[in-house]
């Protein structure tokens, strides 16, 4: 939603690709590596991500230390990283339509 | 208790208890006002009650150095103070209803006057159980608003003992109260979660009111910033709500947590409306027309994923709305 009408074209075109948000940078740690049990089972990270091959943040709002994140995340999985600004993308015109309508 | 000869009136817990009795070298016979807060507030201090005031029992904290102070009482937790006197859990939750009641209406107070904690000098406590309250505790268990504790004072029984300098500040806060008009006081209350009581009161009326919004935005934890950045830039006059984020991770619980929160919203808000038409999981929560008017909008953070069905709204005209 984020990434709008690109969102299709970028899955057809790189389908490994592994999508961030400010929200999964900002709580990688808690809802990835936690979430799935990495911080437990190290030994489990190639097989969540041995898959993947890109990684494109899908940045909503400007923040350089965010960027640094996703920059240590791109380490960690060992993926190249692009980093889009996209802002609210499509959420915004669908929340609009949404809150407008009611 | 009241507070007479052989209540304990106070209660200091470090690696042992001291009390303080009425009636000096007597043996303690139950609690007064006084020491239920400071008890509480001292349990809260050495580990033994959560934030949310539950009390842990002794298998819970077995190296405490007062474990052997939690007792069970016909299955109710306790805590021992002295022989024969012990504050149980229940004494915990009553406490808990009556301090909330009291900091609820300091706090609509103060959001109607539009003051903050910093912007109070003093708080004074008044009545003549406000005289014998220990600050410091009256402040941990949140009874009064968290400003130094040198800052909240006892003015004792002001209005019989006809303490001018303090009594006039009780009019004026009563004065604000009168001359605000009568949606700020709405909004003030809802900020702080009292829509329901609001609601109420406001269908009884019938009168047309704006305070309390009518657009309840339910959405993913995920999208909390964004969602209410959008909602500030745009000024849409609606509530948000959010569903944690990590439930992505167990699918199944978003449509409990939706349906929960559902049910919570359905009393706060107009009316009729919407249900999650397609998770991910491909069930409904909440099928067909609820009491509540609001939407539902859900992001999956673990690939971003989320299409736009994922965003539903059952729009239906609010019986309000029809009747007019």
């Amino acid at each position: 939603m984020f990434a709008g009408s690109d969102f299709g074209r970028i899955a057809d075109e790189r389908p490994a690709t592994f999508f961030l948000t400010d929200w999964l940078v900002r709580n990688f740690e808690r809802a990835v590596i936690r979430g799935l049990g990495l911080d437990r089972y190290p030994d489990l990270k190639p097989v969540y991500f041995q898959n993947y091959t890109d990684l494109l943040y899908l940045a909503q709002f400007v923040d350089p230390r965010l960027i640094e994140k996703a920059q240590e995340i791109a380490t960690y999985l060992g993926l190249p990283l692009e980093v889009r600004h996209v802002g609210f993308g499509d959420l915004e015109t669908r929340l609009a339509e949404l809150v407008e309508a009611a | 208790m009241r507070a007479t000869d052989g209540a304990i009136e106070g209660v200091t817990l470090s690696d042992h208890v001291e009390l303080q009795v009425i009636g000096g070298d007597i043996p303690p016979k139950g609690i007064c006002g006084s020491g239920l807060v400071d008890t509480v507030a001292q349990l809260r201090l050495v580990g033994l009650l959560d934030a949310g005031g539950k009390m842990r029992s002794r298998e819970e904290a077995p190296e405490h150095p007062l474990s052997d102070r939690l007792i069970t009482i016909d299955g109710v937790r306790a805590f021992l103070l002295a022989e024969n006197v012990y504050l149980s859990q229940r004494d915990v939750r009553e406490l808990q209803f009556g301090k909330g009641s009291i900091a609820t209406g300091i706090k609509v107070l103060m959001d109607v006057m539009g003051v903050t904690v910093a912007d109070l000098d003093e708080v004074l406590l008044g009545g003549s159980f406000g005289s014998y309250l220990n600050p410091e505790s009256a402040k941990i268990i949140g009874l009064v608003p968290p400003v130094d504790v040198d800052r909240i004072l006892s003015v004792g029984e002001h209005r019989r003992r006809g303490r001018q300098d303090v009594a006039p500040l009780l009019p004026r806060a009563a004065d604000c109260l009168r001359a605000t008009r009568q949606d700020r006081v709405r909004r003030a209350l809802r900020t702080i979660g009292l829509q329901r009581f609001v609601r109420v009161g406001a269908a009884v009326s019938g009168a047309g009111d704006t305070a309390v919004k009518n657009l309840a935005l339910l959405i993913c934890g995920a999208l909390g910033k964004e969602v209410k950045t959008m909602v500030d830039e745009h000024g849409w006059d609606v509530d948000i709500y959010g569903v944690p984020a990590m439930h992505h991770f167990y699918p199944k619980k978003i449509v409990d947590a939706v349906d929960r929160k559902l049910g919570q919203l359905s009393t706060g808000y107009h009316r009729v409306r919407g249900c999650l038409r397609r998770l991910r999981d491909g069930r409904c929560a909440r099928a067909g027309p609820r009491t509540l008017r609001g939407a539902a909008v859900c992001a999956d953070p673990t690939a971003t994923r989320c299409s736009p069905a994922a965003i539903s709204v059952g729009l239906r005209t609010s019986a309000r709305q029809r009747s007019s």
